[in-house]
């Protein structure tokens, strides 16, 4: 599917920055943090819309940035800008080992595998207290290196997603971006063309844990504070979700995804209890009914056709 | 000095022989067709050639270089280009960005993680004149899962041939198609093999088509090769007839 | 505690956790041996099991009886879910049915929570079952015995089913080659949904066996997927044998791990499945995929 014009994307992102000096308080809290969950279902889209690598462990790059991202304010006292910067080099860096163990397998065995290490982080940073803080977490992560205030957060937040969004997409379509699309169309196909498979799924596979390490460290910042819970499968089930919702493959959907789910289930949730059930069974419904998500169906009600 | 150099190439599975020590050399440029009855090995012997199946015993020189141990990938950058008997497309991807995806195979750029919009769109001029020389022109948007069976397998060769390769292996390339579509497959075939700069591997079934377009013929019989030679001289050997007509197996 | 017997009981203890595993993760491998389907809610209907299986033996005060109802509602809603759901992604690639079955999961953990509430449930055991016995001249729960006796009733019974009945011949033709069985002349639509039928029949069972041990909670259905799929994974999805062998191998590690190395436990499950899926990524039985 042709990718959607980066130009209205930038300007969306643009306008939901802006919305920060027009919002009440808490309502600019609520788009922040629907902001970063945008960001880390833009990096699952790479990885499961793009390279079509189902992953049930996408919690782990982005709890292993948060955790990295606490220990660089909290010990090292780096400033976040840079600090989120950093905890995405450093998921990127553990991604290569852990993505060359993931890709040589495919479909379950990738899934498994994926969650495997997320489940491993969870409990390595569950156990080792004294460096992790165990079960509870780390808390009174400060927010250094920017200045005071919920709207300059949030500007701050947007210009990380518009950065990402930019690589994310001008990666896609790129000469590389394109024979990723080969290998998961056909791989023999992608063979005879000279590509070797498994380099080139490595490659999206530290691309995609890296924008989610930058995700999660975003997160941190956000929440300032980080525990175990972050590399649950449910998170990561909770963005394999959104991704789906919104439309895999297609960077904008997973992200609109994202956004109306985060809305969706604080305003619902605030309204019946009944909600959780409500998500399982439309989420169903959407993978037997609409495959194409949410983008699916606006590019049929616009009349697009696909490239 | 030739193009290509086989030695001995064997493929067995337990006491069975699929391929049993072939030889075979194959110049620059040159055009040769490998036939036999059904489980001679042709197949086989094709997929060691270009690396899809590993070898029981047996060597293979690339232009003086001994790729024997390489895998399908590496010996696909090295210049050998193929089409697979099973068509072997990205559905999804348009005709024209499936010809272009060959036409960018070997260029140092496809390692570019960003831009190279530019590149791109030549590449996509290049696909373009290769649809048109195949007639698939008028279907280069349209995804490459929709397209007709015989077109696909049009394009399967364009994509090969898009990559500008030193060897070139077409495995079948008119199978399944009508009596129509093949007749214009040959044509077409016939004229871009004339300028090519393409040594030709080519397996058929239909001998119309391998006496129409190649030169040299090599006979296969349960996995041995039992004729090479000039396309008439091997036609009117007698092994081959008893190949053809007696002993079913 | 002599050394000797502690290890016997460590032994014991390990086998009846493999046999409890053994009901839940010998449904994901028929699953997917026969309909190559990932049900990543098998975990789920394991805790719909246990928490059938309590309020069942609440309102009627048998136990027998909570083993009777747990694997009749597991698979009533498995066939339901089948037919309804599965049924129409046949055609798809894999993932779909990875995806639809995580539906599933959440879904039902939902309804679950709505239904009983989030306080965690226990079974009472009937006199018979609540005893202990003397191993070694160490005291043990009857009724880790009886899951082992359970266990192994379960593997006799599904082996002679699989080798000895036509219907088991059915299934593993259907496993092996489901076109060529369909073309046969079987109703391959009608296989499927009673294999998944079965398969969460026997989830459900083990739920409401392990509800006495156990307890049935919400987490119980994330904790033992994860497990189940170990065991799939380790042994080879779609192998018997693999099943039994993988059940054995993640008691054995879990039981004993948590026992000397604490620390270690909670991670050594995932990372048996790591190594063993790098070194053999078909698992130790299966073929790969």
């Amino acid at each position: 599917m042709k990718p959607a014009d980066p130009k209205l994307v930038l300007l969306a992102i643009a306008l939901a920055g802006a919305l920060g000096f027009v919002l009440p308080g808490h309502a600019t809290t609520l788009l922040t943090e629907a902001l970063i969950l945008a960001l880390f279902a833009l990096s699952l889209d790479l990885l499961v819309g793009h390279a079509r690598l189902t992953s049930f462990g996408h919690a782990g790059p982005w709890a292993f940035g948060a955790y990295i991202a606490a220990a660089q304010l909290l010990v090292l006292h780096i400033p976040l800008p840079l600090a989120v910067l950093v905890s995405g080099l450093a998921t990127a860096v553990i991604a290569i080992p852990v993505g060359w163990l993931c890709v040589r397998t495919g479909g379950v065995t990738f899934a498994m595998l994926s969650l495997a290490f997320a489940q491993l982080g969870f409990a390595v940073v569950f156990k080792w207290n004294a460096v992790t803080g165990g079960s509870d977490g780390l808390a009174g992560l400060p927010r250094l290196g920017l200045p005071a205030g919920r709207e300059v957060f949030l500007l701050f937040v947007c210009g990380v997603l518009a950065a990402a969004y930019l690589l994310a997409h001008g990666f896609v379509t790129s000469p590389l971006g394109r024979i990723v699309a080969a290998v998961r169309e056909n791989e023999q196909r992608a063979e005879a063309l000279g590509h070797d498979p498994r380099r080139i799924r490595l490659v999206v596979f530290v691309l995609s844990y890296f924008l989610a390490g930058v995700a999660g460290a975003l997160y941190a910042g956000f929440a300032q504070f980080v525990s175990p819970e972050l590399f649950f499968w449910t998170v990561s089930g909770h963005v394999l979700v959104m991704v789906v919702l919104g439309g895999a493959g297609t960077l904008v959907g997973p992200m609109l995804g994202a956004l109306a789910l985060f809305y969706a289930e604080h305003e619902l949730s605030a309204l019946t209890e009944s909600w959780g059930l409500a998500l399982g069974l439309l989420f169903m419904v959407v993978v037997i009914a609409a495959p194409a998500g949410l983008m699916g169906w606006l590019r049929a009600a616009m009349g697009a056709r696909g490239r | 000095m030739s193009l290509l150099s086989c030695r001995g190439l064997t493929r067995a599975w337990g006491a069975f022989r699929a391929v049993d020590g072939v030889d075979l050399d194959l110049a620059e440029r040159e055009i040769c067709a490998v036939i036999g009855p059904n489980g001679a090995g042709k197949s086989t012997l094709f997929a060691m050639i270009a690396g899809n199946l590993r070898k029981s015993a047996g060597t293979v020189h690339l232009g003086g270089e001994d790729v024997s141990a390489l895998p399908a990938h590496a010996m696909a950058a090295r210049g050998v280009a193929r089409s697979f008997q099973i068509t072997a497309i990205c559905p999804e991807l348009s005709a024209l960005e499936n010809v272009r995806l060959g036409v960018q195979a070997l260029e140092r750029l496809r390692w570019q993680p960003l831009g190279g919009a530019a590149a791109m769109r030549r590449g996509e001029e290049a696909a373009m004149g290769w649809l048109e020389r195949l007639g698939l022109a008028g279907q280069a948007r349209l995804p490459a899962g929709e397209l007709a069976h015989g077109d696909q397998r049009l394009l399967e060769v364009a994509v090969a041939l898009a990559q500008r390769p030193r060897l070139l292996i077409l495995d079948e390339p008119t199978q399944g198609m009508s009596q129509g579509e093949t007749r214009r497959t040959v044509a077409l075939l016939r004229g871009i093999m004339a300028e090519a700069e393409t040594a030709i591997l080519l397996v058929e079934h239909d001998l119309e088509v391998v006496f129409e377009l190649a030169p040299r013929l090599i006979v296969l019989h349960r996995g041995r090769k039992i004729a090479d030679g000039p396309t008439a001289q091997v036609r009117a050997d007698a092994a081959v007839q008893e190949a053809y007509l007696g002993g079913l197996d | 505690m002599d050394p000797l017997a502690l290890f016997t009981l460590q032994v014991l203890n390990a086998l009846s956790l493999s046999a409890l595993l053994f009901f839940i993760a010998l449904g994901l491998t028929l699953i997917f041996g026969i309909m190559r389907v990932v049900n990543f809610a098998h975990g789920a209907v394991f805790m719909l099991g246990a928490y059938c299986g309590v309020a069942v033996q609440t309102a009627t005060g048998s136990f027998a009886a909570s083993l009777l109802a747990a694997p009749l509602a597991g698979a009533a809603l498995g066939l339901a879910f089948e037919r309804s759901a599965l049924s129409r992604l046949y055609a798809r690639e894999h993932s779909a049915f990875l995806l639809v079955t995580f539906g599933l999961a959440l879904a039902l953990t939902e309804a679950i929570r709505l239904i009983w509430g989030a306080d965690a449930r226990q079974t009472e055991l009937p006199a018979l079952l609540a005893g202990i016995v003397f191993v070694m001249d160490e005291p043990f729960p009857v009724y880790r015995l009886l899951l082992i006796g359970a266990g192994g009733l379960c593997w006799l019974l599904c082996w002679l089913g699989l080798q000895r009945t036509r219907l088991g011949l059915l299934l593993r033709a259907a496993s092996q080659n489901p076109t060529m069985t369909a073309a046969l002349g079987n109703d391959v639509g009608r296989v499927r949904a009673m294999v998944f039928a079965l398969a969460c029949a026997l989830a459900a069972l083990g739920g409401a066996l392990a509800a006495p041990l156990l307890s049935a909670s919400l987490g119980l259905g994330s904790n033992v997927i994860i497990d189940a799929f170990v065991i799939v994974m380790i042994g080879g999805m779609g192998s018997f044998i693999g099943t039994v062998a993988g059940s054995l191998l993640v008691g054995f590690a879990q039981t004993f791990g948590n026992f000397y190395v604490p620390e270690l436990a909670l991670g050594m499950t995932y990372a048996l499945m790591i190594t063993v899926l790098v070194l053999r990524p078909g698992g130790l039985f299966g073929r790969p995929e």
